[in-house]
Parts: structure tokens; C-alpha cells; sequence
């Protein structure tokens, strides 16, 4: 028999704010202020802008869960994951990590897309040219999963994916998987990226960049913004967390995969394969797809990104596309890559506990070409499930199933 | 009932340095070579059912270096927009799934020389889930000179009579490497359904490297668990019946895999 697993605990980092309070308030009102970005080397004409952390926050946010020790010896990723990852344990009331249960059966999955790339430019912005091997002496991307592992004393998988922009909901749908099929009892699991120069440059290279707001599925929709941030959630056995009376915002119903083995830049636009990954977590989920009352969209605000999302989805679900309620919060968060989906996980726990649907705030005029049912204000419409999407460049592709825990159900 | 994952024959090879005129990295060229001496005969394959697991310490290093010291001594008029997008830890292994149109799934895993291990692991869970038929597992790193890169192929399309009995990874949040270790083996053991331990290979370098009965020569991050496999695999030649591969990494990681007839 398949296990259930279930979110008790969840904690974020974002340009809205620190904290899950921060976080929800921050994408339902959706004014997000991004700072301007004048860096000399991204040229005279650029006028990027970035999701920055509130530094002073941060360092005090840090400082809460952090030893001395950490704050000195941990990378700026590590530093933010642990943290982030310690608040979720905390919101799940996990205040000691002894004895409870057995530290075999608690692990860490955790993506990311660039890990500590920010130090590896500081090193060459330093110094110039870098040997490699000293960069491989400095820096140690597992770091990441291994300061919350040690910190959370798990001694079952702990592991650190690279998916792009996936990479965050791949790492809990891994480890949903570990959980269900009886290995792990419980998993921190999230994704987490920081400011990195050369992604902002490589962005700005393909004119991927807006100077405008975010605005997904927007008529005159620009780009994207990307953001700093991590959202970690602590995932448990059902049995397990009711047992010790922990608070559950909601269930991981299934997950689905797929590649779209197009090109490393851009979406495949006939959008099968996406098709593929929601078709596989409706699946495995063991729901009809008419199920799902609330998709958060991977929604970027690039054209060909929202122009795949606004194929797929009609063709996958059919006539229920046009009342099905669906929403990018990324015109809040900006996109925080390795760090975006866990974040829009954290926001479809949210939504599941609280019956609000975040908006897609920043529309304007919607696509003519969008048949979408875009939540433009907060909506109290009670979605008992869920589905979060996100696609990734390279092709990664993974959708997660999310469900309320009813009475009847526990 | 004991796990039984079909595995191919391993194979590392070592490349030469970045091509500077090519379109993606040396390391993804690597793992793509690699990738093709593993694979049988293409004709038959069904790749929707075919997934790409890719270990690695820190994908395309190389092409990272190169772009992060333009940048600085150019600025952005120093990039070259269609490789510098490229500068994304799981590129080589997205430029394998794209030349090979693998479209089950395509994850990649980050560590020092244990990734192979995770990966490996995710492997036999993502077959037994179904998630794929057939998964390539790959491995790779940037040298100083060039890339190395490992491949096997795990699953129905593995034309071998070998088997990944058990895969498991740990992780010592104390330190005790060893003892975790001790630990590990007895669980595969146990999950193999084997009363004796078998011969157990343990990297050369590693910390427990008195813990085995022979050693296999450690290579770049996510390329050492093929360096072992081979050595597995040539035991397995020789008459063995199975053999344990075991690893740690400083950071606390462990790996173990089974493999036998």
C-alpha cells in the first residue's frame, strides 16, 4: 500500500519578504518593489532589474537560525537554505531533531540551478582568472542539502538536484517519492537560488529581460524578472505527523515528469511534452484530471513560455480549461529559478489552507490567443486540489499534484 | 522480493579541452560520447520510455569560467548569448536528452564523488516507479585539460547479464563516516537477500578504503562511480557472483550498489 505524504511545515525567503506571512501577503497584493540593477558591465542602455533579498532582513533572518560557525563557513546559497529550511522545520514544530524519530528515515532534497555560482564570480572578480582546481577546493554545491542534513541529523538520502527551473519541484517530488514508497518518514525538501551576475547577463544576452513589471499571459507581456529566494517544506509519512499532532496544510496527491528534448533555450511549442508531465501527475495521482480546481502556472511572462502554457493547457484538460481556475505568481516573486517552483509550492499550501487563490497580478489586457481562466484578484474559491507546474530550460518538465486533507480523510 | 535492474557494460572515457567553436560544453560532449558507446542499437528504442540521470560536481565548469571572466574583462558585449544560456549546471545532461530526444524524464545530481551514487540510486527508484523503461546514467566533470565521463544503461534496454541487486545512499550528519558505512553495507546485504557480504570495491582515496577487499582509483566527481563499475564489472567477469561498490565523501554522503549475476 502507498504511503501518504503530507506538507507540516513550510518556510520561505523572497523578494515579498522572509517568513510565510511576508510571502502570502506579498503575492496576493502583487506590488513588488524590484530594484533597478546598474551593474558597468551590463552596458550604458541596460535597465534590468532584479528581486533582490532585503539584505538588512536577511542578515537578521540568518542570524535567528544560524550558529556563528555556519554564518562564517557557509556559501551565501547553504547560508539561505538552512535558514529557510530551519524556519520550515520550526513552522512544523520541530524544535529538536532527536530521538523522535529514527535519523535513517529522515532525509533532504534540495534543488537548485546555479548553486554557489555568485562565489565562484567573486572569485574570478577578485583575482582574475581562476585555476579550476581552486574553485574546487572553495566551493562545494552539495554544501547545500549537507548544512540542512547535518543540522536536521538525517542520515537517509540526502540529495542536491540541478533541473533549472524545475529544480525545486523535482526535489520534492523526489522526495514525496522516498516517503510514499516507505523509505524515509521525513524529508526538507525546497529549492533555493541567489543573485549571480553572469545569469543575469546570460538572460540579458537573450533579451529574456523585461523593464517593465512582470505580467504573464499579458497582451503586451515583456519578460521576466529574475529574483533571488528558496521555499522549503518539510514533507512527513501521514501517519507520522498525525501521530505527533502536527498541523498539515495538505497532501502531495502525485507527481509526473517528462523532457521535452527540444532545445536548451526554449519550450517545445507544441507543448506535448508538458502535456506529457501533467497527463503523468494526474496519473500518478490517481485523480481524473477534471479533479483539479486551481493550476499555479509556470508562467514567466515570456511570450513563447505563457504561449506553450496557453496550448497546453486547453488541449490537455479540454472544455474545464475555460472555468479551471489557473494563476502565475511569478509577477510577484519575479523568477527565482532553482527556487521558483518550492516557492509556488509553498503558495499552493498556502492556498489549499487558507481556500484563497493568489492572482496573476500585473494583467492588463490578457492575450488575445489566452482561453486561460486567469485569477486576476485574490479569489476565496476554496481549491481542495491543486496542481503545480513548472518547465524548465533543457526541457525538464514536472508537475506536482497537491490535496487538502479532509476530515473524512484523516 | 529482491530487486533485479538489468545493467550494460560501463564505460569512461576522458576528452579533450573545450572547443571553443562548438555549440555546447565539453562536458556534454563527453557524457554524449559516452553516452553513445553504451547505447545498443538505436533503431529499436522507444524513447519516450527512455530517462537521463547525470551525476556531477559542477556541470560545465569550463564554459562557466570562461563566460564569468568575460564578462568581467568585456561585460556583457563580451557573451555570446547562445552559449552563454548554456552556463546551467544540468546542461549536460539536458544536451544528452536533446540529442538522444530521451523524453521519460532528465534529472541531474550534484556532489562531490558520491553523486553517482544519488543518481544511481534515483535510477533504480525511477524504474521501479516506471517512470521509464530504460534509463541512461550518467556521470562527468571538467579536468584541467578536458572532461571525463562514465555511462551504463540500467533497465529493460540493458543488453547484459549483470543486475543492480540493491542501491542505497546514506548520510553521516555526525561524521561517522565509518560506522554509517558498516551500516549501509549490512543494509544492501539484507536487501539483496545476501547472508555473506560479498566482495566489497571501495575508492582508493575514500576514507574507508580499509573497508573493502579491493580498491578502484577515484576520477572527477560524477565520473568515479563508473571508474568503480568498471572494476565491478571485470570482477563480475571473473567469476564473482556480486559485488559491493561503496563510497563516502567528505561532506557526509555515502553510496553503495550491489551488482551481481
Amino acid at each position: 500500500m502507498r504511503r501518504r505524504v503530507v506538507i507540516t511545515g513550510i518556510g520561505t525567503a523572497s523578494v515579498c519578504g522572509f517568513g510565510k506571512a511576508a510571502f502570502w501577503n506579498g503575492i496576493l497584493k502583487g506590488d513588488t518593489h524590484f530594484q533597478k540593477v546598474n551593474d558597468a558591465f551590463y552596458g550604458a542602455d541596460f535597465q534590468g532589474q532584479y528581486g533582490f533579498l532585503d539584505r538588512e532582513e536577511q542578515s537578521l533572518f540568518e542570524a535567528q537560525y544560524l550558529s556563528e560557525e555556519e554564518r562564517k563557513s557557509l556559501h551565501p546559497c547553504a547560508r539561505l537554505a538552512l535558514a529557510v529550511a530551519l524556519s520550515a522545520a520550526e513552522d512544523a514544530g520541530l524544535k529538536k531533531f532527536d530521538g523522535e524519530i529514527s535519523p535513517e528515515r529522515v532525509g533532504v532534497s534540495v534543488g537548485t540551478t546555479h548553486g554557489e555560482i555568485n562565489v565562484m564570480e567573486s572569485m574570478v572578480q577578485e583575482n582574475g582568472a581562476v585555476p579550476m582546481e581552486q574553485i574546487k577546493d572553495s566551493i562545494h554545491h552539495i554544501d547545500i542539502a549537507a548544512a540542512i542534513a547535518r543540522r536536521m541529523k538525517a542520515a537517509g538520502d540526502v540529495v542536491l538536484h540541478s533541473d533549472a527551473c524545475s529544480s525545486g519541484n523535482v526535489a520534492a517530488a523526489y522526495g514525496f517519492q522516498m516517503i510514499r514508497r516507505g523509505r524515509l518518514d521525513r524529508v526538507l525538501a525546497g529549492g533555493v537560488d541567489v543573485y549571480s551576475k553572469l545569469t543575469e547577463g546570460g538572460f540579458t544576452c537573450i533579451r529574456a529581460l523585461t523593464s517593465d513589471r512582470v505580467r504573464p499571459f499579458d497582451k503586451n507581456r515583456s519578460g521576466i524578472i529574475l529574483s533571488e529566494g528558496a521555499g522549503m517544506l518539510v514533507l512527513e509519512d501521514y501517519e507520522t505527523a498525525k501521530a505527533r499532532g502536527a498541523h498539515i496544510y495538505g497532501e502531495i496527491l502525485g507527481q509526473g515528469q517528462s523532457n521535452d528534448a527540444y532545445h536548451m533555450a526554449s519550450m517545445d511549442p507544441e507543448a506535448a511534452e508538458i502535456q506529457v508531465a501533467m497527463g503523468n501527475a494526474v496519473q500518478d495521482a490517481g485523480i481524473l484530471k477534471g479533479e483539479i480546481e486551481y493550476i499555479c502556472l509556470h508562467g514567466t511572462g515570456t511570450i513563447s513560455n505563457d504561449n506553450c502554457e496557453m496550448k497546453a493547457i486547453p488541449e490537455f484538460f479540454g472544455e474545464r480549461a475555460e472555468t479551471l481556475h489557473v494563476s502565475s505568481i511569478k509577477g510577484a516573486l519575479g523568477h527565482a529559478l532553482g527556487g521558483a517552483a518550492a516557492l509556488e509550492l509553498v503558495a499552493c499550501s498556502l492556498s489549499l489552507e487558507s481556500g484563497i487563490i493568489p492572482p496573476n497580478c500585473n494583467l492588463l489586457q490578457k492575450d488575445s490567443h489566452c482561453t486561460l481562466h486567469l485569477v486576476r484578484q485574490p479569489l476565496n474559491a476554496k481549491p481542495s486540489v491543486i496542481m503545480n507546474s513548472s518547465y524548465a530550460f533543457g526541457g525538464s518538465n514536472c508537475c506536482i499534484v497537491l490535496g487538502k486533507v479532509g476530515e473524512g480523510c484523516a | 522480493m529482491c530487486l533485479k535492474i538489468p545493467m550494460g557494460h560501463a564505460a569512461l572515457i576522458c576528452t579533450a579541452s573545450e572547443d571553443d567553436k562548438a555549440k555546447e560544453s565539453g562536458l556534454s560532449t563527453a557524457l554524449f560520447e559516452a553516452a553513445k558507446s553504451v547505447m545498443p542499437a538505436a533503431d529499436h528504442q522507444d524513447y519516450r520510455q527512455i530517462g537521463i540521470a547525470t551525476a556531477t560536481s559542477y556541470g560545465p565548469l569550463t564554459l562557466y569560467l570562461q563566460h564569468i571572466d568575460a564578462l568581467f574583462k568585456k561585460g556583457v558585449r563580451g557573451l555570446r548569448p547562445q552559449k552563454t544560456i548554456h552556463c546551467v549546471l544540468c546542461e549536460p545532461s539536458c544536451q544528452v536528452g536533446i540529442h538522444l530526444r530521451a523524453k521519460a524524464f532528465n534529472m541531474s545530481f550534484l556532489g562531490g564523488a558520491c553523486c553517482g551514487f544519488s543518481a544511481a540510486v534515483a535510477v533504480t527508484d525511477a524504474l521501479k516507479d516506471h517512470m521509464a523503461s530504460t534509463v541512461l546514467l550518467l556521470g562527468g566533470d571538467n579536468v584541467e585539460n578536458g572532461s571525463s565521463a562514465g555511462a551504463v544503461i540500467l533497465g529493460n534496454g540493458a543488453e547484459c547479464d549483470w543486475y543492480v541487486k540493491a542501491a542505497k545512499a546514506r548520510f553521516a550528519y555526525d561524521g561517522s563516516l565509518k560506522r554509517r558505512a558498516g551500516e549501509l553495507m549490512q543494509s544492501l546485504c539484507q536487501e539483496a537477500g545476501l547472508f555473506e557480504r560479498p566482495h566489497t570495491l571501495v575508492r582508493c582515496q575514500s576514507c574507508l578504503s580499509d573497508m573493502g577487499d579491493s580498491g578502484f582509483e577515484g576520477m572527477e566527481g560524477g565520473s568515479t562511480l563508473f571508474s568503480g563499475l568498471i572494476v565491478a564489472q571485470n570482477l563480475l567477469k571473473s567469476g564473482l557472483q556480486n559485488v559491493l561498490l561503496l563510497d563516502a565523501e567528505p561532506s557526509g554522503l555515502l553510496g553503495g550498489l550491489l551488482i551481481g549475476k
